[in-house]
């Protein structure tokens, strides 16, 4: 080799050497240096894709832990068309489970687009059996969906979510944020090299809750009983432990299945128990007649003379019955439900006392219980522009005002319970991701009356029953409560015939563990609370006392005498 | 003989042109195992940096796998919790209670047994009473008592 050659040699050499260490330090830097920003917009499209992680919603448990919701994945089912091999078999396997025409599906599998929806929801058995013939190119993509393994319980109280997974009413709609939980997404890469960071999701909090299904499951029973019974046309069930503000059951009938929420009339979705407002009747004569008490007006001796008649603002109020029995006492008013004495009562204590005490009693107010759309009732307050002097008069036996039935038991719980006015709550803990949870204390909202009047207006319901309201009475048991028989208002007229039987009751009445409202709407049997509502508390009761082990009054008394003598 | 001595400038200039000849032979066998070293580094590393890239790779696919099975367990558990729960719903416990002779319990129907300070529920029990101590009358009795004490602690290793 010459050394021109060899000059030659070097320089190809040379020149070869210096490509190769410029493409080496390209691809070096391209696999080990560059970042994200380092590419222009556009460039790196379809190199990741950004995955989003749903979390999981919160499930909902009664307070013994059994589920009322829970979740479950249903399934997208799509195809890529140029993936797919055997696109006749194909076709042939999924029409049955689809449900679609064999063409139409094959039709969607030989499409020249990259992407097809063959079916946007199928059920996770439906997509079992379609991931069972792996067939290449078929992609399932799975959608969440709430479900309510008790079917129709509780539907009011637990409200429903959409098919994206938001609450839209009851504990659902309440508790969105805390069910819900926190999306996560990120850009991922098919890359085996690259490292793969894993999406998590804040998953959404599970409630435990103060309704027991089983009493919920009861408390429907009789009330799907008393509406067939008594031709009723809806009702509702309320039972609550006094001492707390705890509900235990919230049944409303006619249901929903909040699966199908969206299939169901708008008329049955708004919960009755907290949203829907009525005139109470007599029922209220329990509040006219704590406050009077209470206000120092009247004592349980106090008599009155009651001429079965009476005016007030020019509105003249008569004994349901139109009776005129003379000299009466405060108990007796109570047991024979007499509107002339509860008008009286509020005659007596005067605008101001009356509709102070009915604030206290947080009527015309929301509650604040745990539950989306809760109404707060409606009252003419004195000098408001609708109110008038007759109102003072029919608002003590129930009649121009508007209450909840939730509203009606909360009240009647503070005179079970000591005269404390509790919150309402159905929520009673939040379990949270991390194990954290957050126990709900009792609330007392307010101090209507005192704990001596709360014993007295106690003892004249327990009288009442005992005298009056027989359908109300349970073997071995005291029990304390009211009926109330009200007319329904419609177009500024009440309805001629059509009423709401009600009935409010308390056990046991020394040391009340229940509080019971029964309220059926129409019913056609009968026009009165006695008569309709009372013998539904009672059947109720035979079953709830032995679900929830309270015991007969002389076996307490016994155990009472036991533990004395232990002492 | 004169000749072979004298150094001609003919003769330097070959001798010079013998030494680079010389020289460059040694440079190119030293250049041979330069790039002889460069390239064994090179595909030394190059092969390092395969195995390391194809080890990420097997375990970046092995835990797309488990990842991609974690996602299928935690579908089957979905339905596992569906069907338990459906399968406690009330009315087929009812049902199947009815279908299994089960009755509804009356309050007739329950027993209630007093059982003397039973404690209710969020009261603790009262600690038993201590079981009772006769009186020592001697010290010798005493001295007894607390040797045997002595020796019951050391068998149960409780002694200080």
């Amino acid at each position: 080799m010459t050394i021109d050659q060899q000059r030659r040699l070097w320089i190809i050499i040379i020149g070869v050497s210096f490509l190769s260490l410029i493409i080496v330090g390209r691809l070096v830097a391209f696999q080990l240096f560059l970042e994200e920003s380092d590419f222009p917009p556009g460039v790196r499209d379809g190199d990741g894709v950004r995955v989003v992680v749903q979390p999981e919603r919160g499930r909902i448990y009664d307070r013994n832990g059994a589920v009322l919701a829970g979740n479950q994945q249903d399934f997208q089912v799509g195809v890529s068309p140029s993936l797919v091999t055997r696109a006749e078999e194909m076709a042939s396997a999924l029409s049955p489970i689809l449900g679609q025409p064999r063409h139409e599906l094959l039709a969607k599998i030989r499409s020249p687009r990259a992407y097809e929806l063959l079916a946007s929801r199928v059920s996770p058995e439906a997509a079992e059996a379609i991931r069972a013939f792996d067939f290449g190119g078929l992609q399932l993509d799975p959608l969440p969906r709430r479900i309510y393994p008790q079917g129709k319980l509780m539907c009011h109280t637990l409200g429903y979510v959409t098919l994206d997974g938001q609450g839209l009413a009851g504990l659902e709609g309440y508790y969105e944020a805390v069910l819900a939980g926190q999306a996560a997404s990120k850009e991922m890469r098919y890359s085996p090299i690259t490292p793969q960071h894993e999406v998590i999701a804040r998953q959404g909090s599970d409630l435990y809750l103060t309704i027991d299904r089983t009493v919920q499951h009861v408390a429907e029973q009789h009330l799907a009983r008393a509406l067939q019974e008594h031709r009723a046309v809806s009702g509702s069930i309320i039972v609550m432990d006094p001492q707390t503000g705890a509900l235990l059951a919230m049944a409303s009938l006619p249901c929903y299945s909040p699966a199908h929420w969206y299939t169901e009339p708008e008329r049955l979705l708004g919960n009755p128990i907290i949203s829907h407002q009525f005139e109470p009747g007599s029922i209220m004569k329990l509040i006219t007649m704590a406050a009077a008490l209470d206000s120092g007006i009247v004592t349980p001796h106090s008599t009155y003379y009651d001429a079965g008649i009476i005016e007030l603002g020019g509105h003249r109020i008569r004994n349901w019955d139109y009776s005129a029995p003379g000299a009466t006492d405060m108990t007796t008013l109570m047991a024979r439900s007499l509107n002339v004495g509860a008008a009286t009562l509020a005659h007596m204590m005067g605008n101001e006392t009356f509709y102070h005490y009915l604030d206290r009693f947080y009527f015309g107010r929301r509650l604040g219980v745990d539950i989306m759309a809760e109404a707060g009732g409606q009252i003419s307050w004195p000098g408001s522009e609708l109110w008038t002097e007759a109102d003072l008069g029919t608002a003590s036996f129930g009649q121009g005002l508007a209450v909840t039935p939730l509203q009606m038991a909360v009240s009647a719980a503070a005179l079970a319970h000591n005269g404390d006015l509790m919150r309402p709550y159905v929520v009673q803990a939040i379990h949270h991701e991390d194990g954290s949870v957050v126990e709900r204390q009792p609330d007392v909202l307010s101090r209507p009356i005192t704990l001596e009047t709360a014993h007295q207006v106690s003892n004249m319901a327990v009288v009442s029953v005992r005298q009056e309201v027989f359908n109300a009475q349970v073997e071995g048991y005291t029990i304390a409560g009211k009926t109330g028989t009200a007319q329904i208002a419609e177009g500024g007229y009440y309805h001629p015939t059509d009423t709401i039987g009600a009935f409010i009751g308390w056990l046991p009445a020394d040391d009340p563990e229940l509080l019971i409202v029964v309220k059926l709407d129409r019913p056609k049997s009968s026009p009165w609370g006695s008569q309709t509502a009372a013998p539904v508390f009672a059947q109720l009761v035979e079953e709830l006392v032995v679900l929830l082990e309270i015991p007969p009054d002389n076996v307490r008394l016994q155990a009472d005498i036991a533990a004395f003598r232990g002492q | 003989m004169s000749e072979t001595k004298e150094t001609t400038p003919k003769n330097r200039r070959e001798r010079s042109i013998a030494r680079v000849r010389q020289l460059i032979r040694l440079t190119e066998a030293q250049a041979v195992l330069g790039w002889a070293v460069l390239l064994v580094l090179a595909a030394l590393l190059g092969a390092i940096y395969l195995h390391q890239t194809s080890r990420i790779a097997a375990t970046g696919r092995h835990v797309q796998r488990l990842q991609a099975q974690l996602k299928d367990l935690q579908r089957q558990n979905v339905l596992l919790e569906r069907d338990i729960a459906k399968a406690q719903s009330l009315e087929r416990l009812q049902t199947e209670a009815l279908r299994l002779g089960f009755q509804r319990a009356r309050p007739d129907d329950i027993e209630y047994i007093i059982v003397p300070n039973y404690p209710l529920p969020g009261e603790t029990p009262a600690p038993a009473a201590p079981p009772a101590v006769e009186p020592i009358d001697t010290i010798g009795e005493a001295l007894w008592l607390a040797v045997r004490d002595s020796v019951i602690a050391l068998v149960r290793g409780e002694s200080s």
